[in-house]
């Protein structure tokens, strides 16, 4: 597959009044056309600055500070503003976390829909862009769409003003979507709709899916490739598949722990919660920024950098001691098969 | 379950007042704001009709009936030159409203733009219009107003410019504060990254989310500045005479007031009612459009 997107060693930094804090850091992946990728962290490991750096759209004080953001031959991260107004929403289309708060509360719904396809000249009339917005409507799982239209937001649900902003997204029919947490602020059985409609209309329209979340389950079953990021940095990144059978980072360890699941008998497996706090990205731990959580680590640990390398076939870990932890994740494996 | 019954006899009046939909419903519980419009609508249709509703010629004098306390000929008495004073008074409305109106809205307009840049864009802009204001604000207000018709010369438009340049800090400086919460919204940053140019996110989607402070301001402001025109014309520096307006009515009243109580009274009686109507409305709108959000 070819590569559509690709991010290289991107950066982005705050001020804050204790100095510099470091968001994103290093951080280098690649989207393939036709793919979904997902990116899974704890709250404020960067996964959605980096989202949110794709398009600069950062918010003040923070900035992008290095890196290469390439698209179609073009660094998104140089680009002048205007140039980049004509590929956000148009090409490049985001979905963000509280479908309730992203749609304007003075616009009904219809208009919100069609202005983008306005804005950017994909349709030359509002007539046009009506019947668009209708057919959008009824695509996304919103019951009478024509008489929706003219609804306010605020008349909406939250899964379906998050179906709403779907809509929105594809209207200018982007080949790159990126969620930040689409389903965050939804209620589970919701959440698993709207996921579900992501997935289908990426595979029917052919879309790049970046999917930002917190939530292991979501990437089991969602995505093809996932990056796992530890404050500010992808520490590990392989096929879906392989990152749950054969996790190569003790911070994915620990986050597959972190999930609710039964052993074989149908027993429920008490959670392992991950020792310690998420450190401060303003002053953050030396060498391996998980090590003040890790129980494998040791002094190699403490200093030193740690970039991702390839441990096997599509498979990067940032672990030092990825060979020690496959023994132990197999040896535990087989303890619990006894 | 147990209001099962009481739904079911809903009495039938609530089910008409819906069909005129939640705004009329609203409108309708609101007694200050119907009480307000109606009184508005009379003072302006007076003043637009005033031409057929005035018995007499606002200005033509007539000296041997100078002075004349209320009777059926003159509603409102006359005053030293034999002028009718209730023509006067329901002439000068069309003016003071008009002056009222637009000295409110040149300001809102320059105060709702600069103070929608200051806040959106931020850094240097934002410093230069907001220290600008600064300085506006640190002069009281009718000081400054006499002051620039001083430089100005006295006369209608003078006044308009005084007032405007006086006014319009007010309006900046409610809009920057309320652009400051919208704009970290996620709206605004779903605005954004559907690749929105700046002056359309500013006027679609960031202005019609904060005007409505603006606008309940600009009801109660109103009444001041119609205050204020009148206290400029009592001071000479506003309308000339002879047009009438209310404020140098009562200026030219004042050497009268031992023998012609009217003559003051009876145009400050007009000031009192149009400022308790605007009020009444100005508080009206303000509920309901903040019970809209």
């Amino acid at each position: 597959m070819a590569p559509i997107l690709e991010i290289d060693q991107l950066t982005t930094q705050i001020p804050t009044r204790r100095g510099l804090l470091t968001a994103v850091d290093n951080v280098s992946l690649t989207l393939n056309a036709g793919e979904s990728f997902g990116i899974v962290g704890e709250s404020g490991s960067g996964k959605s600055m980096t989202c949110r750096s794709i398009l600069r759209l950062v918010p003040p004080p923070g900035k992008v500070t290095h890196g290469q953001v390439r698209y179609k031959g073009q660094d998104l991260l140089t680009l002048s503003e205007n140039k980049l107004n004509q590929i956000r929403g148009k090409e490049i289309a985001t979905i963000v976390q509280h479908p309730m708060a992203a749609l304007n509360p003075v616009l009904r719904i219809g208009p919100q829909i069609m202005e983008a396809m306005l804005a950017h000249g994909v349709v030359d009339s509002q007539r046009v862009a009506e019947e668009r917005a209708v057919d959008l409507m009824r695509k996304v799982g919103i019951p009478a769409p024509e008489r929706r239209l003219r609804d306010y937001p605020h008349q909406f649900s939250g899964g379906m003003c998050q179906r709403v902003i779907i809509a929105a997204a594809l209207a200018c029919s982007p080949q790159i979507i990126l969620a930040d947490e689409p389903t965050t602020a939804l209620d589970v059985t919701i959440q698993d709709q709207i996921l579900k409609l992501l997935v289908q209309l990426q595979q029917e329209f052919h879309l790049s899916l970046i999917l930002v979340t917190h939530d292991m389950g979501v990437v089991a079953q969602n995505c093809r490739r996932v990056a796992v990021m530890y404050a500010g940095q992808i520490v590990e990144l392989a096929e879906t598949v392989q990152l749950f059978r054969a996790p190569r980072h003790p911070y994915t360890v620990g986050l597959l722990n972190c999930v609710p699941r039964t052993d074989e008998t149908g027993e429920m497996q008490p959670l392992q919660p991950i020792p310690g706090a998420p450190p401060d990205l303003v002053d953050p731990p030396s060498g391996c920024r998980f090590h003040p959580r890790c129980p494998l680590a040791d002094a190699t640990c403490k200093t030193g950098t740690f970039p991702l390398r390839e441990i096997g076939p599509n498979h990067f870990s940032a672990c030092i001691k990825h060979a020690e932890l496959a023994r132990v994740t197999t040896n535990s494996l087989r303890r619990a098969a006894a | 379950m147990i209001d099962a019954p009481s739904l079911t006899s809903r009495p039938p009046a609530t089910a008409t007042r819906d069909r005129f939909g939640p705004l009329l419903a609203q409108v309708g519980r609101r007694r200050g704001l119907i009480t307000g419009t109606g009184l508005l609508l009379v003072i302006l249709l007076a003043s637009i009709f005033a031409a057929q509703l005035s018995p007499y010629d606002p200005i033509a004098q007539d000296l041997r009936n100078a002075l004349k306390p209320p009777s059926s000929a003159h509603p409102f008495g006359t005053d030293n030159f034999g002028r009718d004073i209730f023509s006067r008074v329901i002439h000068a409305a069309k003016l003071d409203l008009q002056i009222g109106i637009l000295s409110v809205l040149f300001p809102w307009i320059i105060g709702v733009v600069l103070g929608g840049l200051a806040g959106y864009f931020g850094g240097l802009i934002d410093t230069l219009i907001m220290r600008t204001v600064d300085t506006f604000t640190a002069f009281p207000f009718l000081i400054m107003v006499i002051g620039i018709i001083a430089i100005l010369g006295p006369g209608l438009t003078s006044m308009y410019i005084a007032l405007t340049l006086a006014g319009w800090s007010a309006y900046a400086r409610i809009i920057r504060g309320e652009i400051l919460v919208i704009k970290k919204s996620e709206y605004v940053l779903a605005a954004r990254s559907l690749g929105y140019n700046n002056a359309r996110i500013i006027f679609r989607h960031v202005l019609p989310n904060v005007i409505t402070p603006a606008i309940i301001f600009a009801m109660t402001d109103i009444v001041l500045v119609i205050l204020s025109t009148t206290s400029l014309s009592f001071l000479g520096l506003g309308v000339q005479p002879p047009t009438p307006e209310w404020g140098s009515m009562i200026a030219e009243g004042r050497s009268y007031i031992m023998l012609a109580w009217w003559m003051v009274t009876l145009p400050g009686l007009a000031i009192v009612l149009v400022g308790f109507a605007l009020s009444l409305f100005g508080d009206g709108v303000a509920d309901l459009l903040r019970n809209e959000d």
